[in-house]
């Protein structure tokens, strides 16, 4: 059987640097496109699977989006208050199988604080324990998400929350010590278990809490009881409610009925599909330039090679001279331009998904989703193409060798 | 005389092929017998080389033929040209034609991986003894680091190491001081001798031409009489 190798590596050898450049122009590529491709769906997963628990979201009318951003993604912003009312209504409807009102605004140590109901905190009752302690179950007491740097029996006293703190989270903070509820003092009692989303990084406390603290009374007529049924005379307002229905026809329902009187109601998959089709977008326009730019790379890495060629082709020419077939000299030149193809395709590919996970991580710290990224053959795609195109141009120098002038060749004309 | 070795160029007329045609080489015929020593003499650029190249298949004659026991070389397809010379000719370049990123036994050996995938012992024994006959004492250097001296013995040691039929040595020992220069040639004379192997040696060093058993002068492309050699 006969040996090429031995000429690749005599050919790798004399090219080192342009070699070297090759693997590297291809791996680039490669990784840009593995990244992004990677990114997107890591970023599509990641908040599908933060919005799971939040079948339909009620709030007074303004910003559908910003309702989403910030109930389901806990991005800071100020929400329209709707009537405490509906808390009535929807307790005595029949289409409404749990429901759970959130209140935002308060801070302690940068970890936003979360108004709910003991309901929310156990995730429809998924949980039946939190990770850590136990869940609260009144006014002074409090769940941390499962990322949040407390101890279980931790006092802590909220703040209102102000935008302009740029603390990191459980980093203390002078403007927020200036700020805080002194006369509320909260234990931490329980941890809650991951759910891959912005809540890891909040203090969940009762509702009532919130209410308290803010001067609006607890929603009930009996004091120190937490969650449904709020039967105060005067319920206190709110900015977001999450409503779990028992179907879904009573989940569009329940939706139609809320969408007027100032209220807005909404599916948060309604917010992300036109996320997604923004990303989708921006996803296809990605491709575009991807695609593009590994034409202009392969076109280069082309050049690169037919150019490499031209430096040995008087090696090529002294293996036909000494006898080699056509079939020898150029499978020395097809191995040598694809290994260097292949070479970096794979280093692209690493490359990519090293990429991927730094994004990742960042994009992780900044938004608190989990952007768990898996492997997936669809990723390798550009690679596989680059690598399909390149096996074919590769064919090029091959070609060449073959058409060799062995007489000037040699000669080094 | 039997016919293996026997190469013959009848009317071998080559032009260079540009807007200014040339003619590089006109013989009228040429007729080397079975383990003949040739030598070929003449100032640069009177055919020397082109005629190598034409008698090795390199270059294919405008017109003409070259007789290799009465098959036409020059009629050949690339391929079956390709294989013919692998398994009948070595050449020695003027300038070595090495590869210099592989080592001395690798250039040496070189053709046989064009149908082997590695060498046997026996091989490498047999590649020492070659390379030690022309003071080559370490095969595993690479070609790079040795002097001009020897790699042109490298070039000499990988042609006849093959044990081709035709020998076809562009100034051989144009790189070598006189020992090393009469080493060479001894070991191709041996070799041609031992193996009934055509020797076609171009040189302008007197005191290898005076080796040949006869010796051919060009000028400008044609035998310096004018006449056919046979």
């Amino acid at each position: 059987m006969m040996n090429p190798l031995i000429m690749v590596k005599a050919d790798y050898r004399a090219m080192r640097g342009s070699a070297w450049a090759v693997v590297l122009l291809v791996a680039f590529a490669v990784a840009i496109g593995v990244a992004l491709s990677a990114q997107e769906k890591a970023l599509r997963t990641g908040t599908t699977r933060a919005a799971a628990d939040f079948d339909l979201v009620i709030g007074a009318a303004g910003s559908a989006t910003q309702l989403v951003m910030t109930t389901v993604y806990l991005q800071p912003e100020a929400l329209p208050l709707m009537p405490g009312e509906i808390l009535k209504s929807l307790g005595t409807d029949p289409r409404v199988k749990a429901f759970a009102p959130i209140a935002f605004g308060d801070v302690v140590r940068g970890y936003p604080v979360i108004g709910t109901t003991p309901d929310f905190v156990t995730r429809w009752g998924r949980y039946d324990a939190p990770m850590q302690g136990r869940f609260f179950s009144g006014e002074n007491e409090a769940v941390i998400g499962h990322d949040v740097a407390m101890q279980l029996g931790e006092e802590i006293i909220p703040a209102h929350g102000l935008g302009s703190d740029n603390s990191a989270k459980g980093a203390p903070s002078a403007l927020e010590a200036s700020h805080r509820h002194e006369t509320t003092r909260l234990r931490v009692v329980g941890r809650l278990p991951a759910t891959g989303s912005p809540w890891d990084k909040a203090i969940l406390v009762p509702i009532e809490s919130v209410w308290e603290t803010h001067g609006f009374g607890n929603g009930h007529r009996q004091d120190g009881r937490i969650g449904a049924p709020f039967d105060a005379e005067t319920v206190p307002p709110l900015p977001a409610i999450v409503v779990k229905p028992h179907r879904i026809a009573d989940a569009y329902a329940l939706r139609s009925d809320h969408r007027k009187n100032g209220l807005m109601a909404l599916f948060p998959a309604e917010i992300l599909v036109s996320l997604y089709r923004n990303l989708g977008d921006v996803r296809d326009a990605m491709l575009v330039a991807s695609i593009l730019n590994g034409v202009l790379i392969l076109g280069a890495v082309i050049l690169l090679i037919v150019a490499l060629f031209s430096l040995r082709r008087r090696s090529y020419a002294l293996l036909r001279a000494l006898g080699a077939s056509a079939l020898y000299s150029g499978a020395v030149a097809w191995l040598g331009a694809f290994g260097l193809i292949a070479v970096g395709c794979l280093a692209g590919l690493a490359l990519g998904w090293v990429l991927t996970a730094a994004l990742s991580l960042w994009l992780s710290t900044q938004t608190g989703l989990d952007l768990h990224l898996s492997p997936d053959w669809t990723q390798t795609l550009p690679a596989l193409l680059l690598l399909l195109a390149g096996s074919l141009f590769a064919g090029l120098p091959a070609v060449m060798a073959y058409r060799l002038s062995l007489h000037e060749a040699l000669r080094g004309e | 005389m039997g016919l293996s070795g026997q190469i013959t160029a009848l009317r071998l007329d080559v032009t260079q092929p540009d807007a200014s045609p040339l003619r590089i080489l006109d013989l009228p015929h040429l007729a080397l017998d079975a383990g003949e020593v040739i030598g070929i003499s003449g100032p640069s650029g009177s055919g020397k080389t082109s005629l190598l190249h034409c008698l090795a298949g390199l270059m294919r004659p405008t017109s003409g033929a070259i007789l290799w026991n009465e098959r036409d070389i020059a009629a050949l397809p690339t391929d079956a040209c390709d294989l013919w010379r692998r398994e009948h000719v070595a050449l020695v370049f003027q300038d070595f034609q090495l590869i210099p990123e592989l080592s001395v036994m690798e250039n040496m050996a070189l053709p046989q991986f064009f149908s082997q995938w590695r060498l046997t012992d026996t091989q490498k024994d047999s590649l020492h003894k070659q390379g030690l006959q022309l003071g080559l004492n370490n095969l595993h250097q690479r070609a790079s680091s040795l002097s001009r001296g020897e790699q042109q013995r490298v070039a000499v040691a990988r042609s006849l190491w093959h044990q081709p039929d035709l020998i076809l040595a562009d100034e051989p020992t144009a790189s070598l001081d006189r020992v090393h220069a009469d080493k060479v040639m001894q070991a191709l004379l041996e070799h041609a001798r031992q193996h009934r192997t055509t020797l076609i040696v171009a040189s302008h060093d007197p005191a290898v031409l005076g080796l040949m058993d006869r010796v051919i002068g060009l000028e400008n492309g044609r035998t310096a009489t004018g006449q056919a050699v046979s």
